[in-house]
């Protein structure tokens, strides 16, 4: 009987077993999927958008180039969150929740693993889509620092959109159902917002609700983080949107983790 | 001089057994359904306690309570000494838990499940690894060690189960019905394994909806049906009661009733299972002696055979001889 090994309180636990998790999320999504997903779909979006609107926005004087990718990275921050999702819910449905919760594991470092996968994953399509966009003519054309926080934010808004996820997948043993019904929401918040059109695009009493949703701040911060003046006025919405979100919905997925014995 | 102390006296047992499970008057309800209603049992150190029930009848509730998976509703229990509300953290020190579905992950592999499980119980790397070898070997994985999970067979799956469980060996285990939906041969495999960590000291509480099972393993039984304790004894005593056979015998249906009234009145009990009449058969003779009472009233019967005894007809044993059922009515197995 070994009783010195597996023990569950204390930050080194936390930070292990947390990575252990961690690495084993990763692990699971490494197929050729993820591939798909994370390689070649966002290189499709970027070149299908540019093909579509590109001229289009040229005449009225928008160079889509650089208004799109910021919001392709956005979508992606969704498909980042909507999987993890489904995968939270997967974790439900197979036991492997329960018997983490039955084993001496920190508490919160299934959520630590969780957190920190999604986290690879978000710098992950940052980088393919970035790079992407910089063939088709996109630049970050405001420093390093700009550059840093642009990652920071696309980051921050995709564990924004995991806590909601996770909420919604902890309530579920059904992963494909959580995809399904994740589809919903995440199809409405983009195409009512300023990803793929410019706020007067929209009838005019829908341009508020377009020009205030959380998502077309984010974006527009994005946008300014990329742009020649990055602009603090434009980032600080979007970080008080996510701080706001994040309490509700970290609030909600707390409450289904409790709940998902 | 310690010894003499020890030596045969009345606490003798308290001073050399460890700590099994004990459970007092333990209560679970969801929402208005009283899952566990009133269960009190103990489980000596190093033994193996069965828990008889069929679906419904409780037993995962219980095992949750006691694996901290979730918090009883009234009464107390205590695993390896700690107590499963006050102290969770120690009671999950002390334990493993294979539960009633094999919880894996199916996109990894055997080895790679075995050293997650590992690092998880921080065993680190190389530790982990050298584990995941040795149990591999032991359950007879080697061969898929590298095969994803999801094409594992059932047996398989539920070997890696209970390895995961003995990455790091506990004192108290905790089997939730380990070999429900496996093929006999799966069955023995499994049996085999549950034998040996029986025999190896550790404390372990096994359910199953299988008598059969439960006495091939147990050193005692604890029968529950909605959510209490209907019985307990040793697996002879339980035996005993219940008569370790039933006699089925299919006869006409307009013949039925002469042929239950002749059987009661040379055997006692006869119940009617779905359209069959059924006798307790504790000796092989009963067979003999139902053959000629038909005869006897001139009854050809259909089919007269031995076999186990199901749940129900564990349960209507029981009831049959005094002991109170809480609830008569039940949807069968
Ligand atoms: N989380 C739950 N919510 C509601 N009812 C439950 C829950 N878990 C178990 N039950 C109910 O409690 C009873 C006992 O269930 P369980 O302990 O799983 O029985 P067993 O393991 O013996 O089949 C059943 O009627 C079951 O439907
Ligand atoms: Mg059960």
């Amino acid at each position: 009987m070994t009783a010195a090994t597996g023990t569950e309180h204390g930050i080194g636990n936390l930070a292990a077993q947390g990575s252990a998790l961690a690495g084993r999320n990763l692990r699971q999504r490494a197929n050729a999927e993820m591939l798909v997903v994370f390689g070649v779909f966002p290189v499709i979006f970027v070149f299908g958008f540019l093909l579509l609107f590109g001229r289009l926005f040229a005449e009225r004087g928008l160079d889509y180039a650089q208004f799109l990718p910021p919001a392709i990275v956005a979508q992606w921050m969704f498909t980042v969150a909507n999987t993890s999702g489904a995968a939270s819910a997967a974790d439900r449905a197979s036991g492997m929740l329960t018997r983490c919760l039955s084993m001496p594991v920190n508490r919160a470092a299934v959520v630590v693993g969780r957190l920190a996968s999604d986290a690879v994953w978000a710098v992950l399509a940052v980088v393919v889509i970035s790079a992407t966009g910089y063939v088709a003519g996109f630049r970050f054309q405001g420093g390093a620092l700009a550059v840093l926080g642009f990652v920071l934010l696309a980051v921050a808004f995709a564990l924004t959109l995991t806590a909601a996820t996770t909420a919604v997948g902890l309530s579920s043993t059904d992963p494909e159902a959580v995809a399904a019904t994740l589809n919903l929401p995440y199809l409405a918040l983009i195409m009512l917002s300023t990803a793929f059109v410019p706020a007067d695009a929209f009838p005019g009493w829908l341009e508020p609700v377009i020009r205030y949703s959380p998502v077309s701040v984010v974006i527009e911060a994005l946008r300014s983080l990329a742009s020649t003046t990055p602009s603090w006025g434009k980032v600080w919405p979007a970080v008080a949107w996510l701080a706001g979100l994040l309490v509700i919905f970290s609030w909600a997925a707390a409450r289904a983790f409790r709940r998902a014995r | 001089m310690p010894a003499p102390a020890l030596a045969g006296g009345p606490g003798e047992d308290e001073a050399v057994t460890q700590p099994g499970i004990e459970v007092e008057h333990l209560r679970k309800e969801f929402g208005d359904k009283v899952a566990v209603a009133d269960i009190s049992f103990t489980v000596p150190g190093g033994t193996l306690l069965g828990l008889l029930g069929s679906n419904g009848a409780g037993k995962t509730t219980v095992i949750n309570c006691l694996t901290t998976l979730v918090e009883p509703d009234g009464g107390r229990a205590a695993v390896a000494g700690h107590d499963v509300v006050a102290q969770p953290r120690q009671v999950r020190e002390s334990i493993a838990l294979t539960g009633q579905f094999a919880a894996l992950d199916e996109v990894l592999s055997g080895r790679e499940n075995l050293v997650l499980f590992g690092r998880l119980l921080r065993l680190g790397r190389t530790g982990a690894r050298q584990r995941a070898e040795e149990l591999l070997d032991r359950f007879h994985l080697t061969e898929a060690a590298d095969k994803p999970v999801k094409s594992y067979s059932g047996g398989m799956r539920r070997r890696l189960d209970l390895a995961a469980s003995l990455v790091v060996e506990r004192p108290v285990l905790f089997l939730d019905e380990p070999t429900t939906g496996l093929d006999p041969r799966s069955r023995e495999e499994m049996w085999q394994l549950i034998r040996q960590l029986r025999d190896g000291g550790s404390t372990v509480l096994l359910t199953s909806q299988y008598l059969e099972e439960i006495d091939r393993l147990a050193d005692r039984v604890v029968v529950l049906d909605d959510g209490q304790v209907i019985a307990e004894g040793t697996t002879d005593e339980l035996k005993e009661r219940v008569g370790g056979q039933v006699c089925e015998i299919e006869v006409p249906v307009p013949e039925k009733e002469a042929a239950a009234a002749a059987l009661r009145s040379g055997l006692g009990e006869v119940a009617e299972r779905g359209g069959a009449l059924v006798v307790p058969a504790p000796r092989a003779r009963t067979l003999a002696d139902v053959v000629r009472l038909l005869e006897e009233a001139g009854i050809e019967a259909e089919n007269v055979a031995l076999r186990k005894p199901t749940m129900d007809e564990v349960f209507f044993a029981f009831t049959s001889d005094g002991t109170q059922r809480p609830n008569a009515e039940r949807s069968g197995v």
